[in-house]
């Protein structure tokens, strides 16, 4: 372009020209007349309020050594919604946590635990249930695929997934103690430990079978039906009885479920 | 005056007040911060030393942890504060507690205190985060009790949480031809993360530090005079009487 | 009626203004076209680290486990690239377009002005390289290694002293309002930057108070950079579009001096309730919540400006823009405001929820005004109109819709991450599981960013080259109606 073909982009506001009388002038004399309108007003008071009294609740007396509110107490912890609130009701506690667990397997297993004829096989009154513990949970940690004959028939599905990554140590016990007490499957259920599966039995399993890449199959189960061992608790408190009892003390089991996800 | 220099003293005025209350004042005060010594009546609930001080030195690579942890920007998903009970509930975070004031030694931790100033001794900049994508780490050195479970979750984070969304932080780490037995600190791995026959996976010196700064992370030590019960909050004799803290560089960890 | 004399004298001086104005642009070209298309080559390299860090948050093996891929580098890579590459950039050259003009006055010492640009770009590649390198400080903001600091600063001032130049040689003694923001901002900034730098990595401190004070610089960028110049840069347009005066100058200077009697202050609310004197982040949360009463000014002032021209929306790429940021910088400031609430910062408060005001102001407010500072600037440098009022739109709605997404993916994310980390006994994974599907919104909102930004560059592209339209009519959005486009718009 040349140079004396500047164009004018019609730019018909000079804004310095349009405003230069008010940005010349001495400061207006009081008229007391307002420029706002009143509801900006209000508004602004309104801020102003809300800003000082923030600053009234919060500013710890203005003091360098001084790292919270004045008179700050610090509030009671909240109850733990997974520990029994009145004693004697730890169990009633872990059994309803498992029912919660339980909702991840009700897709397949169904709500009354009795599967789908030919395809998802029953729980209650299930040999794999409510027999050796240490083979439950190896079906739980690492799924199982292939043909599988319980209470008496044959099933033979895709196969179950593994839920070792999905649920915590804590969890898995809470679903086994609760498929073991179940269904009538309480009365069907004879170990050391009543029933109940504590968090370290699971541990133990996962330290001893969690490794393995692919989900198991009927074979591998042979021998493990054995009870997992660890320390029984009183059902009333969830804590080992005294005295000890229970399967075979638990060897170097850890104690941080995954759920937790302490660090 | 004329106008532009009113407007010049204006602009000055209204930033440099804000500027010296608010910052360089401030930050000028408590530079003096410093340890502060247990009392009598601390020493006598049993749980501080005597000649003991809050907070008590932190021993280790606790500078060159710093600089790493700095380096690979933990700082933006992880934060170091535990606030009051009117602004948050950190203090009962399950899984983020210490061994707090209530600790009896055979019971998880319940509660850990709020964070004060004094707590970040040591440190040239206080990592308080600014997200938590990651959980708060104020209280990380007492939860690190196996080095090795922990240098595995820093190798590969989904092989300890399926659901964690934290970065596998393998440049830490090296890949070396096995020695014989092997190294102590190995890491120990399975599976599809286990190196190939006759190679071992090792911490290098960063991962040793930021370890070392990790397991020094310890914000809930009983406050002077404060009344608390007796508590193992202070590490019993091993580490002797503290020092006033510096920013402690050298020793490996005890 | 006017006399012949008196109409000549008339278009002598409308003539006059209007070379005045030519030449100012003339001066300026250079730089300003520099700084605009190098900003905007980093606003496209921020924003695809943007994307990408933005996907390591819910795939976090999204490409590998690259050291320099890890979130804790990509991230600050991304906002320090978007901040000192796009952010300030863009601001600068705005600022030196509209004082040149408003100044009427020509700038001289362009080589020294584009050495100190090339200087500012390779030192802020620098930085950015070696935040992915693994060198970066996690001072959110601050990242750059500490011997980049000196550089940047001293380029910055070189810069900055050119807008003062510019100021001294205004020809007449009268000030506008953009004028007050454009000079406070170029002061303010290296007054902050230096201090924070120098107690950063100079004059070692208390821990926590280095904290604090990186804190406060964030909000400093935010309300004593980005705040001034989007706002100087709106109070320029959308007058000169509409045609009209500024409805109240004097609550213009009311709002202005507000928020430079305010800006200074806020910043640490972020670390309420943390290891700090309780007052300092307190008085940081009240200066945000008073920050609501400039807002107030500023939004009744543009608002009762452009009343009975809302039309003009349609038509006009720049104020669209312009308006879109303007309410922009409102949600910024209830935003901030509501956010230093102790009742609201029990869920928020570390959580996406921050950084969604972060973005507002940055991107929504300030970079959407920057774009229609853009697309009014440039034509008048390169004597040719952008070449597609379609590419406007795509521009505009991808960009709109994009930084929409990513604004409300945060904040629900970051509430709905507050909420299940407000649960004591509930472990970690349900935050990190329930904000996930939010997370993936933000990253398809990062997307639309991107390619808006794409389409943008292309088009700057062809203007720098000339390629655009021939014509003395601007480029509007959709075509006018004979009766309005006889006011003409200046776009």
């Amino acid at each position: 372009m040349r140079e004396d073909q500047d164009i004018d982009y019609q730019e018909g506001v000079n804004v310095l020209r349009e405003h230069a009388p008010v940005a010349r002038e001495k400061p207006e004399p009081q008229t007391g007349r307002e420029p706002l309108s009143l509801w900006a007003l209000f508004l602004c008071s309104f801020v102003l309020v809300v800003g000082g009294g923030y600053l009234g609740a919060n500013h710890g007396g203005f003091r360098m050594d001084q790292y919270t509110v004045r008179g700050y107490q610090p509030e009671d912890k909240p109850p733990d919604p997974y520990e029994p609130q009145s004693a004697g009701e730890w169990l009633p506690q872990w059994l309803a946590a498992g029912k919660r667990v339980y909702a991840n397997c009700a897709g397949c297993h169904q709500g009354n635990g009795m599967g789908v004829g030919g395809q998802y096989p029953p729980l209650a009154g299930s040999e794999w249930v409510v027999g050796g513990t240490e083979r439950l949970a190896m079906i739980i940690l690492n799924g199982l695929t292939g043909p599988i004959q319980v209470a008496g028939s044959m099933y033979n599905t895709e196969g179950m997934q593994a839920w070792k990554a999905q649920l915590s140590d804590r969890e898995i016990a809470q679903v086994m103690t609760f498929m073991r007490q179940s269904w009538g499957n309480d009365a069907l259920v004879s170990d050391e430990a009543g029933g109940i599966v504590t968090e370290e039995m699971v541990a133990y399993a996962r330290n001893k079978h969690g490794a393995k890449e692919a989900n198991h199959v009927v074979g591998d189960l042979q021998g493990f039906d054995t009870p997992l061992p660890g320390a029984a608790v009183d059902p009333a408190t969830g804590k080992p009885l005294p005295g000890g009892g229970g399967p075979a003390a638990a060897g170097e089991a850890e104690s941080e479920g995954d759920e937790a996800g302490g660090l | 005056m004329k106008p532009h220099r009113y407007f010049t003293l204006g602009l000055v005025l209204a930033f440099g007040f804000p500027w010296l209350v608010l910052v360089v004042g401030p930050y000028a005060a408590m530079r003096s911060i410093e340890p502060v010594p247990y009392g009598e009546s601390d020493f006598e609930s049993a749980f501080a030393p005597e000649n003991s001080y809050f907070p008590p030195g932190r021993a280790g690579l606790v500078a060159q942890g710093h600089r790493v942890y700095a380096q690979e920007g933990c700082a933006y998903c992880h934060t170091q504060v535990i606030r009051p009970t009117y602004a948050g509930r950190d203090r009962w975070r399950d899984g983020w507690t210490g061994r707090g004031p209530d600790w009896s030694g055979d019971e998880p931790p319940t509660e850990v205190r709020e964070t004060t100033p004094r707590d970040y001794l040591g440190e040239s900049y206080a990592f308080l985060g600014v997200q938590r994508i990651g959980p708060d780490l104020a209280n990380a050195g007492w939860r690190i009790t196996d080095e090795e479970a922990m240098h595995r979750h820093l190798y590969d984070p989904r092989s300890v949480h399926s659901w964690s969304v934290m970065p596998a932080f393998r440049h830490l780490y090296e890949l070396r031809r096995r020695d014989g037995q092997g190294s102590d600190e190995a890491l120990q791995l399975e599976g599809k993360l286990a190196p190939a026959e006759g190679y071992e996976v090792v911490p290098s010196a960063k991962a040793k530090a930021l370890m070392s700064y990790l397991r020094s992370l310890r914000k809930d030590y009983v406050l002077p005079g404060s009344g608390e019960p007796g508590s193992a909050a202070v590490e019993p004799a091993t580490s002797g009487p503290a020092v006033p803290a510096e920013a402690a560089a050298g020793t490996a960890v005890p | 009626m006017e006399t012949k004399e008196a109409i000549i004298a008339n278009l002598r001086e409308e003539h006059a203004e209007a070379l005045a104005r030519a030449e100012s642009d003339r001066s300026v070209r250079l730089p300003v076209l520099f700084f605009f298309t190098n900003g905007l080559l980093w606003l496209l390299g921020s924003s695809l680290l943007g994307f990408v860090a933005s996907m390591k948050l819910h795939n976090p093996d999204f490409l590998g486990d690259a050291a320099w891929l890890a979130y804790g580098r990509i991230h600050p890579a991304s906002t320090n690239a978007f901040l000192y590459g796009w952010v300030f950039q863009a601001g600068l050259g705005a600022a030196l377009w509209i004082m040149a003009r408003l100044c009427r006055a020509r700038l001289s010492g362009i080589g020294v002005l584009l050495t100190a640009g090339h200087v500012w770009n390779i030192a802020v590649t620098i930085g950015v390289a070696a935040i992915l390198l693994g060198e970066g400080t996690s001072f959110p903001w601050l990242d750059f290694p500490a011997f980049l600091w000196p550089v940047l600063l001293l380029t910055y001032a070189v810069m900055a002293a050119h807008l003062l130049v510019l100021y001294r040689a205004r020809r007449s003694e009268e000030v506008f309002i953009s004028q007050y923001y454009l000079i406070a901002a170029a002061l303010w900034f290296p007054w902050a930057y230096l201090t924070a730098n120098l107690l950063l990595h100079v004059f070692p401190g208390a821990g926590v108070m280095s904290a604090a004070v990186n804190a406060w610089y964030v909000g400093t960028v935010l309300l004593l950079w980005a705040a001034p110049v989007g706002l100087g840069t709106a109070y320029y347009l959308i007058p000169k579009i509409v045609g009209k005066s500024i409805y109240s100058y004097q609550l213009a200077l009311a709002g202005f001096w507000m928020l430079a009697m305010l800006g200074g202050w806020t910043g640490v609310q972020s670390l309420k309730g943390g290891p700090l004197p309780a007052w300092i982040p307190a008085v940081s949360g009240t200066a945000t919540i008073f920050l609501l009463i400039p807002m107030i000014a500023v939004a009744i002032n543009l608002h009762r400006t452009v009343k009975g021209n809302h039309h003009l929306v349609n038509y006009s790429p720049t104020l669209r823009f312009a308006t879109f940021g303007a309410v922009a910088f409102n949600l910024l400031i209830v935003t901030g405001a509501l956010l230093s609430l102790f009742s609201l910062g029990r869920v928020t408060q570390f959580t996406y929820a921050e950084s969604a005001v972060h973005f507002i102001g940055l991107y929504s407010f300030f970079t959407m005004t920057l774009f229609g500072a853009i697309y009014f600037i440039v034509p008048r440098l390169v004597q040719c109109e952008w070449r597609s009022g379609g590419w406007i739109r795509f521009h505009f709605w991808f960009s709109a819709y994009g930084s929409t997404a990513v604004v409300a993916a945060l904040f629900l994310a970051g509430v709905s991450q507050g909420i299940d980390q407000a649960r004591p006994y509930e472990g970690f994974r349900g935050s990190v599981e329930v904000s996930s599907a939010y997370l993936v919104g933000r990253s398809l909102g990062w997307v639309f960013i991107f390619l808006s930004n794409l389409m943008f560059f292309f088009h700057i592209l062809l203007m720098v080259f000339r390629l655009g339209r021939r014509s003395g009519q601007a480029t509007l959005l959709h075509e006018m109606e004979k009766e309005l486009s006889a006011h003409g718009v200046n776009a």
